[in-house]
């Protein structure tokens, strides 16, 4: 959903003086590339469904303090988002338990469920290879659908920086791939 | 490969992204490189499989479910307080208990009708001078008052401020006293040290900390000062005796390393820079 009659500042200066209406919209813009960021990182939609929660809730705490400086904001959603997301993945991510209860209700059919976990699963799998630093390339670049000069500035770091570590990435990704099919082709 | 090789397969993969973004095919980008296609279309095919795999959607149950937590929070955050009573934040975590409200008053009458006179004159001292200790004592309990990581921070700060104020007095005097600028430096670092503690206690790498606005705008005024606070020591250098320069480097330094700590605390809890982590 994009942002057609206020621009962003505008309801970001509302949401700030308190217009629920205009946080609410922000919501809407934003949650779509969030969780698909988050779920490219954690892997499980109930935790990636937890975690968006969770950066929007934060996002409405820290927002009498956010200042715009010319970039958009979900570069500073992302940013709550990559660190929600360490701190997720350092508590060891939702129990078991919570897991199989939840997880059926996150999709809107068992059937989407299934094929959304065969689909990610390859390539989640060989992103276990990547440093932490190329994993969050490729899902600020794939996922939530980046160019190198907003993944640049959401991450700090030159454009050259960012390019150099996509090309990395792939390129080990490649070699993971590369890997598997040697392995399943000598069973 | 040499560097300028790996450039040019770099920007060359971005290109064949950007297209492939924009909706082209696999064949038309590598098409614009025959010289390099052999090379390149294992790669720009994983490219392709991971955008894809990647680009997940949030279900339209889930998006819903998310927004209700979401704008439920939000409600409970904006229901209409009963006391809209702005409490300093030096106090904060005090003002609910009727002891301490207690003995704030008392203390606040022994002040007033014994010692205000005593303080008022204290708070222009320099180390060295007789009534220094008073103004130690002050800034002993309003350290003690400071209960908040907000109200630490904004406390350290003030006193680094207050310790560099004392070294331009000093300095702009006829005959510097060289011990007492040494000694008012020495406190600062003290005072930054103990900043740079509130600080790590409180943002850990995760980002924990970040939920507390009035602590982060604490920390973002704590470099401001810090710059100020830089900036009056460079021009006291100017005045003070060569000998105690050495001490004026260290206090730099100090300032310097404490702004960085908190650059780094802020862009932990997100407010610029990236958690590497």
């Amino acid at each position: 959903m994009s942002i057609e009659n206020r621009d962003e500042e505008a309801l970001v200066l509302s949401a700030q003086g308190g217009d629920r209406d205009a946080f609410a919209q922000l919501y809407e813009a934003n949650a779509e590339r969030i969780y698909r960021y988050l779920l490219a990182r954690l892997t499980e939609p109930a935790d990636a469904e937890d975690v968006t929660a969770e950066v929007f809730m934060q996002a409405m705490k820290s927002l009498p303090s956010y200042k715009p400086t010319g970039s958009p904001l979900i570069a500073w959603l992302f940013r709550i988002a990559h660190n929600r997301a360490v701190n997720y993945m350092k508590k060891g991510g939702r129990r078991k338990e919570t897991l199989l209860t939840e997880t059926a209700a996150t999709y809107d059919s068992p059937e989407d469920e299934v094929l959304e976990k065969v689909r990610m699963g390859e390539v989640i799998g060989a992103m276990g290879a990547l440093t932490e630093l190329q994993r969050q390339v490729l899902s600020l670049r794939f996922s939530a659908d980046l160019s190198i000069a907003e993944v640049a500035k959401v991450m700090n770091r030159k454009e050259g920086a960012v390019k150099f570590l996509q090309f990395s990435a792939l390129r080990a990704l490649r070699r993971v791939w590369n890997l598997q099919e040697a392995s399943s082709h000598g069973h | 490969m040499d560097i300028r090789e790996q450039e040019r397969e770099q920007e060359i993969v971005e290109d064949c992204l950007e297209l492939l973004r924009q909706g082209r095919s696999l064949k038309e980008c590598l098409a614009q490189y025959p010289d390099d296609a052999a090379e390149l279309e294992p790669m720009l095919r994983v490219a392709v499989s991971a955008q894809s795999d990647l680009a997940a959607t949030l279900p339209s149950s889930a998006r819903t479910r998310i927004r209700d937590r979401v704008m439920s929070e939000w409600d409970r955050q904006h229901q209409p307080s009963r006391w809209n009573l702005r409490i300093p934040s030096f106090l904060s975590g005090w003002a609910l208990s009727p002891r301490v409200a207690f003995a704030t008053a008392i203390l606040v009458l022994a002040l007033t009708l014994g010692g205000l006179g005593t303080t008022t004159a204290a708070a222009n001292t320099v180390p060295g001078d007789v009534l220094y200790p008073v103004k130690e004592f002050r800034e002993g309990v309003q350290l003690w008052f400071a209960r908040s990581p907000e109200a630490k921070v904004e406390m350290y700060t003030s006193l680094v401020k207050e310790r560099v104020d004392e070294v331009s007095k000093i300095a702009a005097q006829d005959q510097a006293d060289v011990a007492a600028i040494s000694d008012a430096l020495a406190r600062m670092e003290g005072h930054l040290t103990a900043l740079n503690s509130v600080v790590d206690s409180n943002v850990t790498d995760s980002g924990a900390g970040a939920d507390d606005s009035g602590f982060v705008k604490a920390l973002q005024e704590s470099i401001g000062d810090q710059d100020a606070a830089g900036g009056l020591l460079i021009e006291a250098l100017d005045r003070v005796p060569e000998d105690v320069r050495p001490a004026f480097t260290n206090a730099l330094n100090a300032i310097q390393s404490a702004q960085d700590r908190v650059h780094s605390a802020l862009e932990t809890v997100g407010q610029s820079g990236f958690n590497d982590r």
